[in-house]
C-alpha cells in the first residue's frame, strides 16, 4: 500500500462525551455557534449532532451515560483529566481572527494560550470548553513563516 | 444565525493525547494511512485533507505527557473515562469493501453499521489505545 490513504478524504466528525449535555450545547451553540442538525434520543441517554461551518463536517456530543454497542469498553463517567483527547480546532477566517478572541474574552471565557506556527503559517488561541475539552480557533495566515 | 454568518468554517484540527507516541505514529500512518506533515520529540501532525483558507486539515497526536498549557491535565490516560466519543474520517463508496477487507486483513475487529438518517454506512474500528475510530460514507441508497 501507499503509505498516504487515498480512500481518506477529510475529517467527517468529531464526538466528544459529554457530563453536563444542558451546559455543554449552550456552550457550542452560543459561544462556538453551531447549528443542530439533528437530537437524538435514546434510553440511555442523548446525543445532538452539529453542522460545523458550511460543509459536511459534523460534532456531536454523547452523554456520557449513553454507551451503545460501539462504546460499550467505555465509562459511563467520564474524567476529563484523564482524556485522550488533546484539542479540536476550528477554522475561522483571518479576518476574524481578532474580533473573535476579543469576542470569546468578552464572554468571560479566559483565553488560555495565543501565538503562531511559522511550519503551520497560522495563528491560532485556545481556551477550555466548560468540561475542560481544549478548543482552539485557528486562521491560516501566510505571512507567518 | 445565517451560514454566512459563521464564523466557524469547519473542523481544523482534531488531535490526540497518546502514551506510545511511536506505536501510534506507525498505526495513523500506516493503517489509517495518513500523511505526515511534521514530526518532533513529542508530537506528530498527519494531513487528512486540504482545509479552509489555505490551511490543512489535520489529525494530530501528542505524547501525554507534553502538557504545555494543559497541566490541568494527568499524564495519565483512561481509554474508558475520556472525554472523546469518536473520530470519523470520510471515504468514498468505491474504497468501502476495499477498505473494510483491508483493515479485516490487518487482524483488526470491525464493526460495520448503518445511519439511515445520514444516508451514510460506516466501519467503526479502536486504534492501539482504545479510541474509536469511524471510516464512513455517503451511499444514497442507505435510508
Amino acid at each position: 500500500m501507499n503509505k498516504s490513504n487515498q480512500s481518506i478524504t477529510g475529517i467527517a466528525e468529531i464526538s466528544l462525551r459529554v457530563h453536563d449535555l444542558d451546559l455543554m450545547r449552550r456552550f457550542y451553540e452560543e459561544v462556538i455557534g453551531l447549528e443542530v442538525l439533528r437530537e437524538y434520543q435514546e434510553s440511555s441517554g442523548k446525543a445532538i449532532f452539529y453542522a460545523v461551518g458550511a460543509g459536511d463536517e459534523n460534532l456531536a456530543l454523547f452523554e456520557e451515560k449513553l454507551i451503545g454497542w460501539f462504546t460499550r469498553d467505555k465509562s459511563p463517567q467520564i474524567d476529563p483529566k484523564l482524556t485522550t483527547l488533546s484539542h479540536i480546532a476550528f477554522s475561522i477566517a483571518l479576518d476574524d481572527f481578532e474580533s473573535e478572541k476579543k469576542r470569546i474574552g468578552q464572554l468571560g471565557i479566559e483565553i488560555i494560550d495565543s501565538g503562531t506556527s511559522s511550519w503551520m503559517h497560522s495563528r491560532m488561541f485556545y481556551f477550555f470548553d466548560p468540561e475542560g475539552n481544549l478548543i482552539e480557533f485557528k486562521s491560516h495566515d501566510e505571512s507567518i513563516r | 444565525m445565517n451560514k454566512s454568518d459563521r464564523r466557524v468554517k469547519g473542523l481544523g484540527e482534531v488531535s490526540i493525547r497518546v502514551m506510545n507516541l511511536d506505536a501510534m505514529h506507525k498505526f495513523y500512518e500506516e493503517v489509517v494511512g495518513l500523511e505526515v506533515l511534521r514530526r518532533d520529540e513529542s508530537f506528530v501532525f498527519f494531513k487528512v485533507a486540504e482545509g479552509y483558507g489555505g490551511h490543512t486539515q489535520n489529525l494530530a497526536l501528542f505524547e501525554a505527557g507534553e502538557r504545555s498549557f494543559i497541566e490541568t491535565k494527568s499524564p495519565e490516560l483512561s481509554e474508558e473515562k475520556t472525554t472523546l466519543h469518536h473520530i470519523a474520517l470520510n471515504i468514498s463508496l468505491e474504497d468501502y469493501e476495499t477498505e473494510k477487507r483491508r483493515l479485516e486483513g490487518l487482524g483488526l475487529k470491525i464493526q460495520a453499521t448503518e445511519h439511515a438518517w445520514l444516508h451514510v454506512r460506516s466501519l467503526y474500528f479502536a486504534d492501539p489505545e482504545g479510541n474509536l475510530l469511524e471510516f464512513v460514507c455517503y451511499d444514497e441508497t442507505v435510508r
